[in-house]
């Protein structure tokens, strides 16, 4: 007589191994808990479940911030409303999310990962080299662009200048042929 | 004497022997025995299947000298996920033992265990974009167009790579 396992808890249908979603949801919860703002924000979003699920509230954005602050990491204190995540994700906010994302924060030094606390994160700073540098380059323009603007204003001022300049030099070399050959034909006249 | 021991039968059918304090480790199994009073055959565990009951006891056997977990912890708003060493190690096996272990540690109730385990899961999670941890956890994407635009409202971030 064969005898019927009793999967009772795990009871994941025929062949789908036991996944994520299997687990109960104060597992879930649990899992969730343990997320800093970030992080607790992209697992909201990957489906319904989480989102009505995952909390991504006011303290949970403040020990973010706190947590940034007590690292002497970047923490956009102005104009920052609490209240809902997409107010809270402004511009600056996003950017900073990306750049954490990307790993750009970290020390290189060993054990010290941001994003997972105490992980030595060489593996992905060598696999997304040529594109982390990228992502770098660009957090560097986009952090001056002020001083970017400027320049290019007073390039284009400068060539203004010259173009005019050069504009003046020959107008006035075409006044002097002009009176030349008319001077000439006069003179022949 | 030598240590008491306890069996335990597996939901395959394979009997197992531990000695009392690891099996201990278990609040359910502790409650139990604390109910029922000491038993020579072997206990049920019809949640657990014979490799997973096998990590576990592993992991009980490390930590059996561990202080009682008082739960104060929970307390504490900000979480850390630092896991130790030995503990990284164990849970170096593919997802599905990784859910097996948390649901096996969740029925027995293993505080411990438990923690370990939904740590680990959480530092699988850390640094991924939404689509990432989709991919990860093979999580279908059920939002509807309207919602997918309130999320891209709340994220524009991890949309462009």
């Amino acid at each position: 007589m064969a005898t019927q396992p009793s999967n009772i808890v795990s009871a994941p249908p025929d062949t789908e191994p036991l996944n994520l979603k299997n687990l109960p949801t104060e597992l879930h919860l649990q899992i969730a808990s343990y997320l800093p703002y970030p992080d607790a924000l992209a697992l909201k979003h990957t489906n319904r479940h989480f989102y009505s699920l995952v909390y991504t509230g006011v303290h949970l954005k403040v020990d973010w911030l706190v947590e940034r602050f007590e690292r002497k990491l970047e923490c956009p204190m102005e104009k920052c409303s609490f209240r809902t995540d997409e107010a809270f994700c402004n511009v600056r906010v996003r950017r900073i999310m990306e750049r954490r994302r990307w790993h750009l924060e970290c020390l290189p030094s060993p054990g010290g990962c941001f994003v997972i606390v105490g992980r030595t994160c060489q593996k992905k700073k060598k696999k997304d080299l040529v594109s982390g540098w990228l992502m770098k380059e660009r957090g560097r323009v986009l952090g001056r662009e002020v001083l970017v603007t400027g320049l290019i204003f007073l390039v284009l001022n400068l060539m203004w200048y010259l173009c005019s300049r050069l504009l003046a030099l020959h107008q006035r070399r075409l006044d002097a042929l002009l009176s030349t050959v008319l001077a000439d034909s006069l003179s022949t006249l | 004497m030598s240590v008491p021991t306890l069996t335990f039968q597996s939901n395959d059918g394979v009997e197992i022997t531990v000695a009392r304090d690891v099996a201990e480790r278990s609040v359910l199994i502790k409650n139990m025995l604390g109910d029922l009073g000491d038993t020579d055959e072997a206990i049920p565990i019809p949640n657990v299947n014979e490799a997973v009951l096998r990590k576990v006891i592993e992991w009980c056997e490390h930590h059996k000298g561990d202080p009682p977990n008082t739960g104060d912890d929970d307390d504490s708003r900000r979480k850390t996920t630092d896991i130790d060493e030995w503990d990284q190690k164990f849970m170096q096996v593919d997802q599905e033992m990784l859910f097996e272990i948390i649901l096996a540690a969740n029925y027995l109730d293993i505080k411990g265990l438990l923690d370990v385990g939904c740590k680990t899961v959480a530092n699988m999670i850390k640094g991924k974009s939404p689509e990432e941890i989709r991919k990860t956890f093979n999580i279908q994407n059920d939002f509807t167009p309207e919602e997918e635009d309130q999320i891209r409202r709340e994220n524009e971030w991890a949309e462009d790579r």
